[in-house]
């Protein structure tokens, strides 16, 4: 299905009443809460390293052209290449042109959000090149021709029965029949198939969740091992990732993993952490490429929402979204979806198109809570409601709505009158307290009935109530 | 291609406004804290890394010194019904012992082998993680493509964390350099892709196992 931004009310309903997706979505997020408590309980000093990597990334942001330097130095010095990439388009041209020098017809890859964002596999395809994907849940989603639907949990809008189904169908097996092992059968069949492809691989394309300036070193993180037989196998190597990935040594690095792992799946540490620095010194005349993509994000340093370049990606801040909770990651119709992808989304792609994401949200605030690199998230979120505001893209009844009750705030007598009618004509509606439909906004009274006023206006109780008497 | 780092460097010196031709100085260093479980504290490490290891799902032996790892590897290949059968990174450490009665094979690792021994770096205490760095000697290839990964340690080799293992990173590369290729290991491979159960053996190894080489601390 061709989800976009500008659609997210659609397909918000949607999601509302897809009942799978919500089987799916009730249990998810509460594990991933669970989990991240535990482990941020068991480490004491949880809280000092989340503000070290915030400082870090600050100062990263801050000297981001030096930092860069480094890193390119290093990289070079290590017997490997950096290409910048202004756009996704670049990026694709960049990618598929070393795929082509290096003769590579069959590659591996392993998960990479920014390779999602500049639509990668689309571009290889389109060239001839067989590219699989090797992370367990984006080879599901690859092959159910669907796009991630939360960065760290790709497919976990769909239920081990729904998986059970397409692998039948793709890998031309019988479907299994649900049972206690169907979920380890279906893991050993996605095992078998992909590594033929590992050992038929020609080029490993993979993401990183770091760049170390000082070393001129990638990290990449998975639970799975696959981005090591990515990068083991084949000779080749290219690295595709945002130019803001940056840490500047190794101690910041060991600071940022400590809170990835956490933040992320509860763990201590992640099964299978890799630093590539340099060609897979396992064959003779390898390559290793670094491509680096602005996409934007250069651009964003100067605006007001450049604190969510710090993101790690650790997905903590979707976990914890009761509005990501109910409608899942596709409503949100782009790579990013959550909280954080209500502001990436909006820089990246433009306000005018996504400017219905920052209103997702109830601003309860647990996003910011839970950010490792304290990104201020609500804060963010309701900046660009205002610029939405600003910028005149709200709708024309939303926006008189808005002047009316700005000209009605500002003059309390008026205020007064209109509130006390307000009052009494909702006791109209009412029976036996409670208003079944609000006229006007009846969404509000869809699920839940809507409680009638009692007593008066909130300035009379205050003064009737005891000791404002003579206020 | 070198239109785009100019533009990108362009737009990054405009957005931090920087002025024209202003050299850039390095910005100072920070110190991120160090958790007390990455602590160096000598009579500990051998017991933090153990838990580490049994946390991460992975399993541990302990043996006085290198002549006895082979009949370590054969005793947890029988409990585990396996056959004697391994391929070594190539190390002389290993390379040079008495592997009598298990079929044994050096190199890189390929799609048959099903054990896979390989030479840790560093132990970290801090998560039981093991790294292994990539060269002449080693094969980072066999601790991902079999199905048992086995790791074989010195125990003088058991550090803190990570600020143990990147000073020791240091001391034998310089300042700055590294291997191609450096894994920190720390269990099996696991996926929670399928409704979020954990399975281990995702891809890479089923099993994880430490031989600690250095008798009993
Ligand atoms: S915004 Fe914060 S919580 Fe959300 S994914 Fe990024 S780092 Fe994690």
């Amino acid at each position: 299905m061709n989800r976009t931004v500008q659609g997210f009310p659609e397909q918000a309903k949607t999601a509302l009443k897809n009942e799978a997706l919500q089987k799916a979505m009730g249990s998810t997020s509460g594990e991933f809460r669970e989990k991240r408590a535990k482990a941020v309980q068991a480490l004491p000093e949880f809280d000092e390293l989340c503000e070290a990597a915030t400082d870090i990334k600050k100062r990263v942001l801050d000297n981001l052209d030096y930092y860069l330097e480094q890193f390119e130095t290093n990289v070079k010095r290590n017997g490997g290449q950096v290409h910048y990439a202004r756009d996704g388009a670049r990026a694709q041209e960049i990618v598929v042109a070393l795929c082509q020098k290096h003769e590579a017809t069959k590659v591996t890859k392993s998960k990479s959000m920014v390779t999602e964002e500049i639509e990668l596999n689309h571009a290889l395809e389109a060239v001839g090149i067989e590219v699989t994907e090797t992370d367990l849940g984006e080879y599901i989603i690859q092959i159910a021709g669907e796009t991630p639907s939360h960065i760290i949990g790709p497919a976990l809008h769909m239920s081990e029965d729904e998986i059970a189904e397409l692998f039948s169908d793709v890998h031309g097996t019988d479907k299994l029949e649900a049972s206690d092992d169907r979920g380890a059968k279906l893991v050993r069949e996605a095992r078998g198939v992909l590594r033929d492809k590992f050992f038929a691989s020609e080029l490993c394309i993979s993401g990183a969740n770091f760049l170390v300036a000082e070393t001129g070193s990638i990290a990449i993180v998975t639970n799975e091992g696959n981005a090591d037989l990515c990068r083991l196998i084949p000779k080749h190597h290219i690295a595709v990732t945002g130019i803001e990935k940056i840490v500047p040594n190794l101690e910041d690095l060991g600071a940022m993993l400590r809170v990835l792992a956490r933040s992320a799946t509860g763990q201590a540490m992640t099964s299978y952490v890799t630093l590539v620095s340099g060609p897979n010194d396992l064959y003779q005349d390898p390559s290793f490429h670094v491509v680096l993509v602005d996409g934007k994000r250069s651009q964003a340093l100067a605006e007001e929402t450049r604190e969510m370049l710090r993101c790690i990606r650790c997905g903590a801040c979707m976990n914890h979204c009761p509005v990501y909770g109910a409608v899942g990651g596709h409503a949100y119709g782009w790579v990013y979806p959550g909280p954080i992808g209500a502001i990436l989304s909006p820089s990246f792609l433009g306000l005018d198109s996504a400017r219905h994401l920052p209103h997702a949200s109830t601003l309860c605030g647990a996003c910011g809570d839970v950010c490792p690199v304290r990104i201020p998230i609500p804060e963010l979120l309701r900046h660009w409601r205002e610029e939405t505001y600003r910028q005149a893209l709200t709708p024309v009844k939303e926006r008189t709505i808005i002047r009316l009750w700005a000209w009605l705030a500002a003059r309390p007598t008026i205020y007064g009158l209109v509130m006390r009618a307000g009052i009494h004509a909702l006791k109209l509606l009412s029976k036996k307290g409670l208003i079944r439909r609000l006229p006007l906004v009846h969404e509000w009274t869809m699920h839940k009935d809507f409680p009638a006023p009692e007593g008066g206006k909130f300035t009379e109780l205050w003064r009737k109530s005891e000791g404002h008497d003579n206020e | 291609m070198n239109d785009d780092r100019a533009l990108i460097f362009g737009k990054i010196r405009s957005s931090l406004n920087r002025l024209s031709g202003e050299t850039l100085q390095p910005p100072p260093a920070s110190a991120p804290p160090v958790p007390s479980i990455a602590i160096e504290e000598p009579g500990t490490l051998g017991d933090r890394f153990r838990e580490g290891v049994i946390k991460a799902a992975g399993s541990f032996d302990q043996v006085e010194g290198w002549s006895l790892v082979p009949k370590a590897i054969a005793q947890f290949l029988r409990q585990h019904n396996l056959a004697p059968k391994v391929t070594t990174v190539p190390d002389e450490r290993l390379t040079t012992l008495d592997w009598s009665g298990i079929e044994f094979n050096s190199g890189t690792g390929d799609r048959q082998v099903e054990v896979g021994v390989s030479i840790g770096f560093a132990g970290l205490a801090e998560t039981g993680t093991v790294a292994q760095v990539s060269g002449p000697n080693s094969s980072p290839l066999l601790a991902f493509a079999p199905a048992t990964n086995i790791m074989v340690l010195e125990k003088e080799d058991i550090v803190g964390g990570f600020e143990g293992l990147w000073k020791k990173l240091r001391n034998k590369y310089g300042s700055g350099a590294m291997a191609p290729t450096i894994n920190l290991v720390t269990g099996p491979s696991r996926t929670g892709d399928i409704e979020q159960v954990l399975y281990l053996g995702a891809h890479g190894p089923i099993r994880y196992h430490v031989i600690i080489v250095g008798g009993q601390d």
